[in-house]
Order: structure tokens, then C-alpha cells, then sequence
């Protein structure tokens, strides 16, 4: 089954098109790369195919779900997304943060330990968010995925904020995940050398 | 559903034990609002079961604005990022959960404010005890609605002056219904026809919340 397939896909914000007409169709399941510039619209691409933004026009599919409002929430559903921010309340611990994603998400809590020691966090388990590092956010992030195990895995600059060690974290997470039949889209502006690539796109001006 | 609701529910509530927004900033707020417009009204002089009701509503819906709107700022900036959307949670369950969590939070408030309300206008304990049910779903009736506005003024690249500018217009009639109920508490008076109007707006509001929060996530 086809991952996803977007044809002239337009998507604006503020009425300004973030997107113009960009085409891109992922065959099968593997890891692929978005390549391009600050402001490109790489991290636009990534929305749309978690199914976070509607497109104004165009066609496209994820998952086998059209991008409509209720194809967008099963996208979502089956989707993994690790940002610049992350899903997690300051205020609470990483295992508490946890395992409130994992309740609300329906996640085996047993998946927990094991992310943990995968993202070298289990030391931090009962320190709040709000005292990580970045890249600690970041592994916190990550950990969250692991334990979610998405069938399409979105992952925006995941290597930004990251040590040498914290990349090559990435590049095994992202290589367990398509050994485990996933797909993987990373973005990247970095000249980011991944152990296995199946597909990539340079978006330039939203195309 | 249950496990959704109960989640957002500890959530909200080990928050606010760490973080003491309730204790250290919406408390005071509503204490010294009920004591700056109690002295506003001169309320020694005047008739005090003709202000006190009122004054102590209009001091309930403040507080319910600054804390809806101090949970919603929080949220805008981590709960509500596209990470947590991708958690694809329940919207009646978000709802309902944030509801019973921040009603809770407010009765607490209430409580205080009640209390002082009844030192400062002279209200007996036994017309406060009286009034406590309709307080409570006035309450309930306050939350149901503002967590329904806190989402839609903090949809992105809306101002923060949203809530209560959408939220007041509708907290009237509540205000209302809880103000006539407190005053006949206090005045020894009949006012039970009010008392439909806060249960219908509850099973309105609260309807209404139930089908419409997780759309709002969608606009």
C-alpha cells in the first residue's frame, strides 16, 4: 500500500501558501529525508502529512486516508510526530508525562522502561520537564514514540539540540523503527548522513 | 473514555500542587477583589443583602476568567502544541476531564470567598449552608461554559482579551440565576424558579461542550 501521495497539494497560512503545488508520493514503507532552506516548507510538508493541517487544494492521502477532517484524525491517530516542542507538561515528570500519553493514547505503561534505557533517560524518569536540556527534551520526545510505535513516524530536525551521541540515538531509533516496517520522514537543513535512506525531496519555495 | 477523563483530571490537579497557581495567585486575587468591592459599595450603609450577592458573583466570574484564562495561556504553550495534538485524545473526554478538574479547583475558591463574603455582609452560616447548592451548580454552570470559550480564545492568532469578551455575555444569565438563589438564602425568600434555569444551562452547556470541544481543536 502506498504511504502517501500528494499531488499539487496547496496549503496556506494567513493566507500566504506555505505549500504551492507540491507533489510527492512515498511507495513504500522505509526511511526518506526532507531536504531545503530555512522557511522552505519542510516543516509544512511534515503537518500535512500528520494530518495537523488541512490543504487548500490538491489531492492527498496518508495512510490510505484521504486529508479530510475525519481522515486527518485517523492520520493522527496512527501518526508519530517529534517537533521543536514537545507533548509534555512542564510541571510534571518524564514518567509522569509519560504515562499520561500512554493512558490517554492507550499505550501499554510497560513500553516505558525500556524507551527510557533506548533515550539514556531512565535516570531522569523523576526529574520534571522542566528541568531537562533541550536535547534531553528532545530524548524525551523520542522516548515517547518508541513507546508509541507509530506506523508513519514524523520527525522535524530531529537531530537539532543533539550531541554526537544524541544523532546517533536518532539514526538507530529511526533504523529500528523502519527494520520494524515503519516509515520515517525526517527534516533536515543539515548535511544529516542517515545508515539508510529509501527516498528524498528538496522542498524549495514550497514546491 | 473513563481512563481519559480521570488522566486529565490528575494531570490538572498534580499540576496545580506543584506549580500553587490556585494558593499563591487566583485565592488572593478573588480575596481581595471581594474586600476592594465590598468597600467600593460601602456596603455598612447600605441594604447588605442588596449587594453582597452580587458583589460576590461578579467576584466568582473573574475568578473563573483569570483561571480558565491562566490554564489555557499554559496549555497554549505546551498542551496544545502539535506534539500533544498528534495525541489524538477524545475531545468530550478533554472536556469533561478539564471541566470536573477546574470546577473543583474553583469550589475550592469559592469556598474562601463564600465565607469571607459571609463576614463581610453579615450573611448566617445557616443561609450560606442554604445557599451552597445553587452555588455549586452555578459553579459547574461557570466552568462548563468558560472551558468552552478558553479553547476557542486559544486557538492560534487569537488575542487573549477573546475570553472574556465571548465568555461574559453568556456567564449572564448564570450570574443571574446564582444571584437571585443567593439572595433568597439570605433574605429567607422563595426563589426556586431560578433553579431550572441553572440545571437547564448545565445540561445545555455541558451538552454543548461534549460535542463541540474536540471540533475547536479542528478550526
Amino acid at each position: 500500500m502506498t504511504v502517501a501521495r500528494l499531488t499539487d497539494v496547496v496549503v496556506t497560512r494567513d493566507a500566504f501558501p506555505v505549500l504551492a503545488g507540491l507533489s510527492w508520493t512515498i511507495e513504500h514503507p522505509g526511511a526518506y529525508v526532507v531536504r531545503g532552506g530555512n522557511g522552505s516548507g519542510k516543516t509544512s510538508l511534515l503537518r500535512v502529512l500528520a494530518g495537523l493541517d488541512a490543504i487548500a487544494s490538491g489531492d492527498a492521502q496518508v495512510l490510505g486516508h484521504p486529508l479530510n477532517a475525519t481522515g486527518r484524525r485517523e492520520v493522527r491517530r496512527r501518526s508519530g510526530w517529534l517537533g521543536h516542542d514537545a507533548p509534555f507538561h512542564d510541571a510534571l515528570t518524564v514518567a509522569e508525562n509519560l504515562s499520561f500519553a500512554s493512558t490517554v493514547t492507550r499505550v501499554p505503561r510497560e513500553r516505558m522502561a525500556d524507551a527510557l534505557d533506548q533515550v539514556e533517560l531512565t535516570s531522569r524518569s523523576a526529574t520534571v520537564a522542566s528541568r531537562l536540556s533541550a536535547g534531553q527534551r528532545r530524548r524525551l520526545g523520542i522516548a515517547w514514540l518508541i513507546m508509541r510505535r507509530p506506523e508513519l513516524w514524523l520527525l522535524d530536525e530531529p537531530h537539532a539540540a543533539l550531541d554526537d551521541a544524541g544523532r546517533q540515538l536518532v539514526d538507530d531509533v529511526v533504523a529500528r523503527a523502519v527494520a520494524g516496517g515503519a516509515t520515517v520522514v525526517l527534516t533536515t537543513h543539515q548535511d544529516v548522513v542517515l545508515s539508510r535512506v529509501d527516498g528524498e525531496i528538496v522542498v524549495r519555495g514550497g514546491r | 473514555m473513563w481512563s481519559t477523563i480521570a488522566a486529565i483530571i490528575r494531570v490538572q490537579w498534580r499540576v496545580e500542587m506543584r506549580q500553587r497557581v490556585l494558593l499563591w495567585q487566583v485565592a488572593p486575587f478573588a480575596v481581595m477583589a471581594l474586600v476592594i468591592t465590598g468597600l467600593a459599595a460601602n456596603a455598612r450603609s447600605v441594604t447588605r443583602t442588596d449587594v453582597g450577592p452580587g458583589l460576590v458573583y461578579v467576584v466568582l466570574v473573574f475568578t473563573t476568567l483569570l483561571l480558565i484564562g491562566r490554564l489555557f495561556s499554559a496549555e497554549s504553550s505546551s498542551l496544545s502544541s502539535p506534539s500533544f495534538t498528534m495525541l489524538a485524545i477524545d475531545g468530550s473526554a478533554a472536556y469533561l476531564g478539564t471541566v470536573i478538574a477546574l470546577a473543583v479547583e474553583l469550589l475550592v475558591v469559592t469556598g474562601v470567598v463564600v465565607a469571607i463574603s459571609g463576614l463581610l455582609f453579615h450573611f448566617s452560616a445557616l443561609s450560606l449552608l442554604v445557599a451552597a447548592p445553587s452555588i455549586v451548580v452555578t459553579i459547574i454552570d461557570l466552568t462548563t461554559l468558560g472551558v468552552l470559550f478558553g479553547a476557542l480564545a486559544a486557538r492560534p492568532g487569537q488575542s487573549a482579551a477573546l475570553l472574556p469578551l465571548i465568555a461574559l455575555p453568556s456567564f449572564t444569565p448564570v450570574i443571574i440565576a446564582g444571584e437571585r438563589l443567593l439572595t433568597a438564602a439570605v433574605t429567607h425568600h422563595g426563589a426556586g424558579q431560578w433553579w431550572g434555569l441553572l440545571i437547564l444551562m448545565s445540561a445545555v452547556y455541558g451538552g454543548i461542550g461534549v460535542l463541540l470541544y474536540g471540533v475547536i481543536g479542528e478550526l
